[in-house]
């Protein structure tokens, strides 16, 4: 899988989480651009990471989905009652 | 960026992403009857653009523009296994082995390949997870006090509460020491389960509890 992230540094927060198949590398790589071209905040991280899955993007790259990291994402998620 | 820099940097990155999807793969096959956590990043383009800012570099001298992270369990024999069979197996132009066990860079321990193909440079770092921990912990506290830190640039402690500032002197004694600790826990091989290690584990988990969980909102 491919997952572009848009974190916040100095809050430790992701903002934002693109997810892409492996095969649409040409799409992600247009995410990418679409993302990073308009970003002038140096506190934001524009950042295209691969691994098999989300489990080994956490354990290699922790910092963008640990609990705190993903606090944001997750209350976007959450189902309304 | 003129957009004939930014047509460039498009055609570029696709490029790069497709040799760093490569030899992410090639990697991983080579770990298929234990496999490995493998995962690859393009590096951030503001931290690149600083990059090439702030020093003479040219784009193509840039050596971790795409990557590739391992990590493994807290054991010497997992990691010098895991460096061996890519430097072994991988087929590149050239690479080169940079082991920061023993002697740390500014209190990072890891040990990295730089591979070159097609004129294109590839850093893998392969960490431990303490290792890991470490550098995690490390950069959070960049974040906070200025990136510098970790490459050994003084922290402005005046734009920091007084408290703060005991606080950022505890952190920095701290993660010095847990960096020693895991160049020792190296020298005299320490199984994963070991005391030493899980109070390593414990001591990083009390700073990034400190990071984390202090307001900040002190400084001017």
């Amino acid at each position: 899988m491919i997952v572009i992230v848009q974190y916040a540094r100095q809050q430790g927060l992701l903002l934002g989480i693109d997810r892409f198949t492996d095969a649409q590398s040409d799409e992600a790589c247009d995410r990418l651009h679409e993302l990073v071209k308009p970003n002038t905040d140096d506190n934001v991280e524009i950042v295209m990471l691969s691994a098999d899955s989300e489990e080994v993007l956490t354990k290699t790259h922790g910092k963008y989905f640990s609990e705190k990291a993903m606090r944001n994402i997750r209350a976007q998620q959450a189902p309304v009652n | 960026m003129t957009p004939t820099d930014w047509a460039l940097f498009d055609e570029l990155s696709r490029e790069w992403w497709r040799t760093l999807t490569s030899i992410k793969t090639e990697i991983k096959n080579l770990f298929t009857e234990s496999p490995i956590n493998i995962s690859s990043r393009m590096k951030n383009f503001g931290t690149l653009r600083e990059k090439l800012r702030q020093t003479t570099l040219k784009l193509s001298e840039v050596r971790d523009i795409i990557g590739c992270r391992v990590v493994v369990l807290n054991l010497n024999e997992e990691q010098d296994l895991v460096v061996r069979r890519i430097i072994e197996n991988i087929e590149v132009d050239k690479f080169k082995v940079i082991d920061r066990r023993i002697i740390s860079n500014h209190g990072y321990r890891a040990v990295h390949i730089e591979l070159r193909l097609n004129r294109m440079r590839i850093e893998i770092q392969v960490r431990t997870e303490l290792q890991d921990l470490w550098a995690r912990t490390s950069e959070a506290f960049g974040e906070l006090v200025g990136r510098g830190v970790r490459y050994g640039k003084a922290i402005e402690l005046e734009r920091f509460s007084t408290h703060e500032q005991i606080l950022i002197a505890q952190i920095e004694g701290g993660l010095a020491s847990a960096s020693n600790k895991i160049g020792e826990a190296f020298a005299k091989n320490y199984e994963q389960d070991s005391t030493e290690i899980r109070e390593i584990h414990s001591e990083l988990g009390v700073i990034n509890s400190l990071i984390g969980n202090t307001d900040w909102g002190l400084q001017s």
